[in-house]
């Protein structure tokens, strides 16, 4: 069967609640080095540890899917922007303080600009 | 002929886009209601039983995912599914997955395995040192208030949801790359036959 033997994880950057209740769902691990596969986001961490963080869940081979909160992914959308490799998947999550906006979506917003007014002629 | 065939198929990617987006704005406002319930049932527990006692405070310094994603390549999308039991198991079922840089004799491995199979997940401490795969809920207390385990409810069908997305994503990432083809393609054969003089052909 083509499938991978064993399962891969799910990482996730947010506040602390967000974090709590995706561990208490049973995603949270430390690895063989005690790295975490979560990041809590403090009102002031700095932008630079969320992107080291998202750059180094993006490098390792054991986490296939990034739970990101839509406020934090704003702040590093470059780096999202730049990942194109289907595995890790970022997938932007809402938050407490920032409730789902589909404006602001990746996805969504691309999907708007998806056809044109040449594609009716 | 072989336009018309183009055109419907144009015509059939075009609608799953838009299913796909549908889906895709579905699942994430579903997401968003069980996060909400989930975190209302933070707050009620936190509530109950203390604010310190339902944060980060209470994380463990071991843990070992029970809940995972295995990656299914058989497919023509790669599609993400959820696995519950944990990492641990999971490693036992199949040590020679971790291939460790330790295992320097060979002979000695089948009764380190035997005797202590959770080092394989592991890199510190003996068997007694490890904490065995626990319920995440008994991180804050054996005795938690019922909000706690709704709100562990409520991220697991969140957890669900967002394995869901991934694999919406995927699909749609592959079907818009179809589209831009067959778009182009479409593009191409029109041009050409504007340049051969021919009419250009029905659309309806």
């Amino acid at each position: 069967m083509a499938s991978s033997r064993s399962g891969k994880l799910l990482a996730v950057i947010g506040d602390e609640d967000t974090c709590t209740g995706f561990l208490l769902g049973g995603i949270g691990e430390l690895n063989k080095h005690r790295h975490p596969n979560f990041m809590v986001v403090e009102k002031d961490t700095p932008t630079n540890e969320i992107e080291e963080q998202l750059k180094k869940f993006l490098n390792r081979q054991d986490i296939a899917i990034i739970l990101i909160s839509q406020s934090i992914a704003d702040v590093v959308r470059h780096v999202i922007d730049a990942h194109v490799e289907p595995i890790p998947t970022i997938l932007e999550i809402p938050s407490k303080d920032a409730p789902y906006d589909p404006s602001k979506d990746s996805i969504l917003r691309r999907a708007k600009g998806m056809f044109s007014a040449e594609d009716f002629r | 002929m072989v336009d018309k065939k183009l055109e419907a198929k144009l015509d059939l990617l075009c609608v799953d886009l838009l299913e796909l987006v549908h889906e895709i704005d579905k699942t994430k406002r579903e997401q968003e209601d069980h996060m909400k319930e989930g975190y209302l049932c933070l707050a009620k527990a936190r509530y109950e039983i203390g604010v310190d006692r339902v944060s980060q405070l209470q994380y463990p310094s071991e843990m070992i995912a029970s809940v995972t994603v295995d990656r299914k390549t058989d497919q023509e999308v790669d599609q993400l599914e959820i696995i519950h039991g944990s990492r641990l198991e999971q490693k036992q079922e199949n040590p020679e997955e971790e291939a460790t840089l330790r295992k320097r004799n060979k002979t000695n491995d089948r009764k380190e395995q035997e005797i202590d199979p959770v080092k394989e997940g592991k890199s510190i401490g003996d068997v007694s040192q490890l904490t065995p795969s626990i319920n995440p809920i008994h991180w804050f207390g054996f005795l938690v208030p019922r909000a706690l385990r709704l709100a562990q409810e409520s991220f697991s069908k969140a957890i669900e949801d967002s394995c869901a997305l991934c694999n919406l994503q995927s699909r749609y990432e592959h079907t818009l790359t179809e589209y831009r083809k067959s778009r182009t393609r479409q593009k191409e054969l029109d041009d050409k036959l504007t340049q051969d003089g021919a009419p250009e052909p029905e659309t309806s």
